[in-house]
């Protein structure tokens, strides 16, 4: 039941359902291009077979560059306060804690303890308590080693690196989970659990003047790469078709200019099923 | 015997002048070509110059340069250089444009060792859009 759930949750997202502003499965969250001649963001992503065989293999990289606008990141203080996550995760004695991700934005989270077992809180301090309507939020986990090497997760949750199905939060409540990682037979013991926290809460109605996002405006390219592929893009969404497999994504500004921004990515099977995902391994920053 | 003696010329030429190649980038914005540029293991870096159209209404050229961890970006509206210092090996470098529209761009690229001098230097068009 739960497979059939992400099923038509990823078929709504990837086909412009219900919640056609959340197109994709992870964000790359909020980066900044320096100014200057050369600057380049230079990123990898692994995509993978999916662990779920009715998914398969990538067939493809869907992928969207995003110009954040500087203006819109504080809101006008005339507005409503947005509503906020907090993730915890803890083991033992050691916690990490993540705060006031803003609805339609989602963060990441680590914490190093070895094999064992973590436990994720999400709760909603910080959000305006004159909100009454539940938060909704989606979560992924991923268990590494030292390299960043998947090992063995599990989690009533979702299995490990898959958007778990849409949760919701009541304001003043806080969610529980445990995520269980363990040694692999190949990649050797777990070093650490990843989370990324999507909180998909529909943003606040917002003055036109405060979208979050600019159009394109060709401030920004971004080129993605595998194999002997390459594609070009100034803010449209593209796919790029090449399997299992590194993709590269490199960042960089036609006018030598410092911008903010984001990127939206997911590995997609030939059916746009999404399968497996890394998480965003930054190589360069500039 | 003149084929064979230009031949051998040409033979010599790698080391000894600098290399060029011209393409074209069609109308679609996404369009890329993309380029190994191989180099041999004196090789300290590799010299590039991107040229292309300089009218301000022409859309900007930009090539990625990008080999291992690091990658660099050089752009152009008329003709810009970039060193990148990646030792020995091969070197990829993407090419695209910020608008639609077609347009030619020429490299000048050569592969150098520590003083400046000339090293093996090949290329080859993996995607030409």
């Amino acid at each position: 039941m739960r497979k059939i759930t992400q099923k038509l949750i990823w078929s709504l997202l990837v086909f412009g359902g219900s919640l056609p502003q959340i197109v994709f499965g992870l964000d790359s969250d909020t980066q900044t291009l320096t100014a200057g001649t050369g600057a380049v963001d230079f990123f990898e992503i692994t995509c993978s077979k999916s662990s779920d065989k009715s998914v398969g293999d990538t067939d493809h990289l869907n992928f969207k560059l995003i110009e954040n606008n500087a203006s819109s990141q504080t809101p006008p203080p005339d507005q409503t306060p947005p509503q906020l996550l907090n993730a915890t995760l803890t083991r033992l004695k050691l916690s990490s804690k993540i705060t006031n991700i803003t609805a339609g934005t989602n963060n990441n989270l680590s914490l190093k303890g070895g094999n064992g077992a973590y436990t994720l809180s999400v709760d909603t301090v910080g959000t305006n308590s004159t909100i009454k309507t539940a938060q909704k939020y989606a979560i992924q986990y991923q268990c590494v080693n030292a390299a960043g090497n998947a090992t063995n997760g599990a989690s009533t949750l979702t299995k490990q690196n898959i958007l778990s199905a849409a949760k919701t939060l009541a304001n003043g409540k806080t969610a529980k989970y445990v995520i269980n990682c363990s040694k692999n037979s190949t990649s050797g013991n777990t070093d650490s659990v990843k989370v990324t926290l999507f909180n998909n809460t529909a943003p606040l109605a917002v003055l036109p003047s405060s979208n979050t996002e600019n159009a394109v405006t060709g401030t920004l390219s971004a080129q993605v790469v595998s194999g002997i592929k390459a594609k070009n893009t100034i803010g449209a969404n593209i796919d790029l078709q090449n399997g299992n497999g590194m993709y590269n994504v490199m960042v960089s500004s036609p006018t030598n200019a410092a911008k903010s921004y984001h990127f939206e990515y997911t590995c997609l099977n030939s059916a746009n099923a999404p399968t497996q995902t890394s998480l965003l391994k930054k190589l360069q920053d500039n | 015997m003149k084929k064979f003696l230009f031949l051998a010329l040409l033979s010599l030429s790698s080391k000894s002048f600098a290399h060029e190649f011209s393409s074209q980038l069609g109308n679609d914005i996404s369009s890329t070509d993309y380029i190994y540029i191989s180099c041999d293991n004196l090789t300290d870096k590799v010299h590039i110059e991107i040229s292309g159209n300089k009218s301000a209404s022409s859309p900007i050229i930009s090539a990625q340069i990008f080999k291992d961890f690091q990658a660099k970006n050089i752009t152009t509206q008329g003709t810009s250089s970039v060193d990148f210092q990646g030792g020995g090996g091969v070197y990829n470098m993407t090419v695209n444009k910020n608008k639609i529209g077609v347009v030619n761009y020429a490299l000048v690229y050569h592969c150098e060792d520590s003083n400046g001098e000339h090293t093996e230097t090949d290329l080859n068009q993996l995607q030409d859009q």
